[in-house]
């Protein structure tokens, strides 16, 4: 719209503000983790990068299992968001697509499942882990988390518009079967879609915290932010350590991020959410 | 809820014909997975929270029955009352200028401009990162001696907030925490759903000699109307939610005058930190019913003819 | 992606799979079966002790959680699977005496005879109103007065230990000192905040909400002295009132104020020493430690206990007994500022030693001390949540500035409403 020199002078202005802005407490949390705590809490606040960071670094390494821990952390997130897009765009399509006996009832229980309170199922999905022998296995984090009801909903309103019943329709006429119609018309047209639910989830999985506190039950096979917290210790805090773990757990992320980014906002825009 | 379901009825095609009692095996199983999953991980919690709500329990010892006592409790406690109120306030305080500015951050990434990658990784980097692990960061921010924010404000000549005492303050900084993890959030939907428009709608406006606000307000605005309803009612589901923010800070009671006490908050200090589970678990269904209501409200709302065009 | 039908029918038959064998497992009733599984919240206990008590105790299986310990524990005890043989126990340690069941005695283990090694009033708090031993003491939180040596010197007032101790016997001598003391030093507050003093001078009580037959005391005079002598504090102009998160420890502006010299003086636990060390390096040697006005006092403490899952309760016994002896809590003290149980610890040389931090000072002989006129009292389950509705009332007319008179009727009533829903009431 802004075709203007001066119009796309302040559209840059203004983005690049907004930017600053967005990305400030990130700047912060690396002035945090390159000084030493005093530094932090010293009045004026220090405002410059300080020479700390490698050694806040390594005490976070000598304290907690890093790797491991985001080995862990990297394996339940990327299982979790394939199987969540995999059984999420099924069940989106089917729903989409296909009217079947119960449909619409059946369609109205995802969506209830979606807003019924949940922040109490620690204590009873551990007697469930706990049943199926799972407690302590990143099975216990990954199999619940598999398909959900926000997947559906989200992508099922985007299947009904993106996927042209025609399609279907010559797919029916050239003796394709209902999956490989999902596979080789729904898919390919849920691929915008499928890119932006698996940043969300992929999000969701790794910042995940109390349930894989709870029921990872040994400390030396956790999640990173479940390792990170170990960081905070009982009575003595060091803060810029604790701000230089948290540093390095989001590079990941922002890389993820980075490459899924391109990808997904690219695709979006060939039609997304036209619900 | 259920009224999702009913605005849109597209033609569905008719499976091939089978033997009758299996045609519709292939859909069903599709659909499976989520139901086995929620039959088995998620049916079991849902009932054992309906089933603590009736109970008195500390955690420990044994469940005492208590019958509807704790929702009585529930709709005469003042805190509840007003955590809902905190809730809603605050939800208005961070959703309007949240989806204002995501409007302009996605215009402006919608013109046609370098960097957009960038632009998008920066805006949309406060929402992949856990937010626990910036509390100190928003701390400091917010910090009404030397927080860079009244700093700022020094600099306009504004007096230095209390963002951490003062009610309205608190209520303020946390909705600055919400708009500014979920803007870059809401940008790249809008941004979808603006370079899913049609371009020729702007041809014509510019045909007409319309000017970029005037298009922006007569044809843009009633065009995302359905990007723009998603949002408004994931915010409406998630936004009720809200706790983390309050949470990091001002501590599990919501600061002075109990500003930040959110509903999910309060819910967490009862069963939490108090190990009330009883009542934490009656909490945990009055913010439910809370939440159907609210979302039920803002589709029929924003779901009227002319919702958008009376803006302006 | 290369997905067929036959996959996809793999991936379901799983699923179902997954589901039959929930009737069939059998899971461990402790999280490491043949070995013993300790859990305590990271620095909770000193990480070198515990990998010495590994090393000496082969089948000692230590796992550290953050401070959501008590969430897993609530979890497995439901679910009564992957259960710890030791577990730590926070200061909320009357939660579990209303179900001992899943736990084990120590007396029968023979706790006894090492009970003389420990403080009694806190060997107290981890037994039972019925005399079950639940809790084996880790730690104590003796309450002391820190203050700025240099600044009391610069503004003329007594700055030794001993004087500070001496002029400031009562509270009520404390705050007429810090009025002196602020007209001298403009600027700065004598105390955090109102919380710090209703905490601490309830932590001084001996009889605190409830007596050990969990009776509520109400209107009790000790909760309205503490009360009021927050509300003299604050009116005088005394109390800083640090904005931030409840926990006035980890507020930005209280960490600022220690080291910009804003905060004269405080009522503390030992435990808050690490964080002064680590936030305020800049200030070492000016601290000094004494008496605080009022009397000795406690405030937190951990407990280790072990559940009656155990398999092997009297190796546990043997681990626990060891973690916390009279010799190793030294280093405990030292490593993790885990302060000491056992009096024995309170004469050991290490911790005798002059501190460059409080300017040579030798703190040990006032926590010590403090640590051991503490006054028996009962912590009820309910203490942490009474305790808070008052604190945060106090900080409604600290921050807010709520009318104190309606504040004290909240406070009241919301204590009443909590222990009526609880069934106590």
């Amino acid at each position: 719209m802004t075709s203007t020199r001066a119009g796309r002078i302040v559209t840059y202005t203004a983005l690049t503000i907004g930017a600053l802005i967005t990305l400030f407490p990130y700047y912060w949390l690396v002035v945090m983790a390159s000084n030493t705590t005093a530094d932090i809490y010293s009045s004026p606040p220090t405002w410059t990068f300080g020479g700390e960071f490698f050694h806040n670094i390594g005490q976070v390494f000598a304290k907690i299992d890093f790797f491991g821990s985001l080995l862990n952390t990297l394996l339940v997130a990327i299982v979790t968001t394939l199987l969540v897009l995999f059984f999420d765009s099924l069940a989106a399509f089917t729903f989409a697509k296909y009217r079947f006996p119960g449909s619409s009832l059946l369609f109205g229980i995802v969506l209830a499942t979606f807003v019924v309170p949940t922040q109490l199922s620690a204590i009873p999905q551990f007697t469930t882990m706990a049943h199926l022998g799972w407690v302590g296995d990143l099975k216990a984090l990954i199999v619940p988390a598999a398909a959900n009801a926000f997947g559906i909903f989200w992508m099922r309103q985007y299947a009904q518009t993106a996927i042209p019943d025609e399609l279907l329709e010559a797919a029916r006429i050239d003796g394709c079967g209902f999956f490989r119609t999902y596979l080789t018309i729904g898919l390919p047209v849920l691929r915008p879609a499928l890119a932006f639910l698996g940043i969300f989830t992929f999000v969701n999985a790794w910042n995940d915290y109390l349930w894989p506190l709870v029921v990872l039950i040994d400390s030396n096979h956790v999640t990173l932010q479940v390792a990170l917290s170990q960081l905070n210790g009982l009575y003595v805090k060091d803060y810029s350590v604790v701000m230089a773990g948290t540093l390095v757990a989001i590079v990941p992320l922002i890389v993820v991020f980075a490459f899924g980014a391109r990808h997904f906002v690219r695709n979006i825009a060939a039609g997304a959410l036209k619900g | 809820m259920a009224t999702l379901t009913r605005p849109d009825a597209p033609v569905r095609v008719t499976t091939p014909p089978r033997s009758k009692r299996w045609r519709y095996l292939p859909q069903y199983l599709a659909i499976a997975p989520f139901f086995v999953l929620f039959a088995v991980f998620g049916l079991y919690p849902v009932l054992y929270s309906l089933y603590l709500a009736l109970q008195r329990w500390d955690g420990v010892g044994p469940m005492k029955f208590v019958g509807l006592g704790n929702f009585q409790f529930l709709v005469t406690d003042p805190v509840f009352w007003d955590s809902i109120g905190n809730t809603l306030v605050i939800w208005v305080m961070s959703t309007i200028p949240m989806t204002a500015l995501a409007l302009l951050i996605a215009v402006g990434l919608h013109s046609s401009i370098r960097f957009k990658g960038a632009f998008r990784i920066a805006y949309f980097l406060p929402n992949v990162t856990s937010i626990v692990a910036m509390s100190l960061v928003f701390g400091s921010i917010f910090s009404s001696e030397f927080g860079i924010l009244n700093w700022l404000l020094g600099l306009v000549g504004i007096d230095p907030v209390q963002w951490l005492t003062d009610p309205w303050a608190i209520r303020g900084a946390i909705s600055i925490m919400i708009v500014w993890r979920w803007v870059g959030y809401n940008a790249i939907i809008f941004l979808a759903g603006l370079q899913a428009l049609p371009s020729d709608v702007y041809e014509a406006a510019r045909v007409d000699g319309a000017g970029p606000v005037r298009t922006f307000f007569r044809i843009t605005l009633p065009l995302l109307r359905p990007v723009l309803l998603f949002s408004v009612v994931m915010s409406a589901i998630s936004g009720l939610q809200i706790f983390t923010e309050s949470q990091i800070l001002l501590g599990n009671r919501g600061g002075p005058d109990e500003a930040g006490m959110t509903m999910v908050l309060y819910f967490y200090n009862n069963a939490f930190v108090n190990s009330d589970f009883g009542y934490g678990a009656a909490i945990a269904w009055g913010i439910f019913v809370v939440v159907v209501l609210f979302a039920v409200l803002n589709w029929r709302l924003i779901q009227r003819p002319g919702f958008l065009k009376a803006g302006r | 992606m290369t997905l067929t039908r036959r996959s996809f029918l793999t991936a379901a038959g799983l699923s179902v799979a997954a589901l039959g064998t929930a009737a069939s497992c059998t899971s461990p009733t402790t999280a490491n079966p043949g070995k013993l599984t300790l859990w305590y919240t990271s620095g909770g206990l000193a990480d070198t002790v515990v990998a010495d008590a590994g090393q000496r105790f082969g089948e000692l299986y230590p796992s550290q959680v953050s401070g959501q310990l008590k969430q897993r524990l609530l979890a497995a005890l439901a679910g009564e699977a992957y259960l710890p043989d030791i577990t730590m126990l926070g200061d909320d340690i009357a939660t579990y005496f209303a179900d001992t069941a899943h736990f084990t005695d120590l007396r029968s283990l023979g706790a006894d005879t090492v009970k003389d090694q420990y403080l009694p009033w806190k060997w107290r708090a981890g037994t039972s109103p019925d005399g079950f031993q639940l809790g084996f003491p880790i730690d104590v939180g003796p309450a002391a007065l820190y203050y700025r040596h240099d600044l009391f010197a610069q503004a003329g007032f007594p700055s030794e230990p001993d004087d500070v101790a001496a002029a400031v016997p009562t509270w009520d001598a404390y705050f007429d000192f810090g009025r002196r003391l602020q007209e001298k030093l403009p600027g700065r507050h004598l105390i955090t905040d109102t919380k710090t003093v209703y905490t601490y001078s309830m932590a001084q009580e001996p009889q605190k909400y409830f007596t050990r037959d969990n009776a509520y005391l109400g209107d009790a005079p000790q909760v309205r002295r503490a009360w009021d002598r927050a509300l003299t504090a604050f009116r005088s102009g005394l109390t800083a009132g640090y904005a931030g998160s409840q926990d006035p420890g980890s507020s930005v502006e209280r960490h600022a104020a220690w080291n910009s010299g804003k905060e004269l003086s405080f009522v503390n636990a030992s435990w808050i020493v690490g964080e002064l060390k680590k936030s305020a390096p800049g200030t070492a040697g000016k601290w000094r430690v004494c008496r605080a006005p009022g009397g000795a006092g406690n405030q937190g403490g951990s407990f280790l206990a072990i559940t009656k899952y155990c398999p092997r309760p009297d190796q546990a016994f043997d681990v626990v007994r060891w973690l916390l002896s009279p010799e190793n809590q030294p280093r405990s003290y030292l490593e993790a500022g885990l302060f000491p149980t056992s009096p024995a610890a309170f004469t050991d040389p290490r911790l005798l030693a002059p501190e460059p931090f409080f300017g040579g000072q030798a703190t040990m002989a006032v926590l010590g001390k403090a640590a051991r006129e503490v006054k028996p009292a009962y912590f009820s389950p309910w203490d942490i949540a009474i305790s808070d509705t008052f604190t945060d009332e106090l900080a409604n007319v600290e921050l807010a500035g709520k009318d104190p008179g309606r504040a004290w009727d909240d406070a009241r009533r919301s204590v009443e409403r909590l222990l009526t829903r609880q069934g106590v009431l």
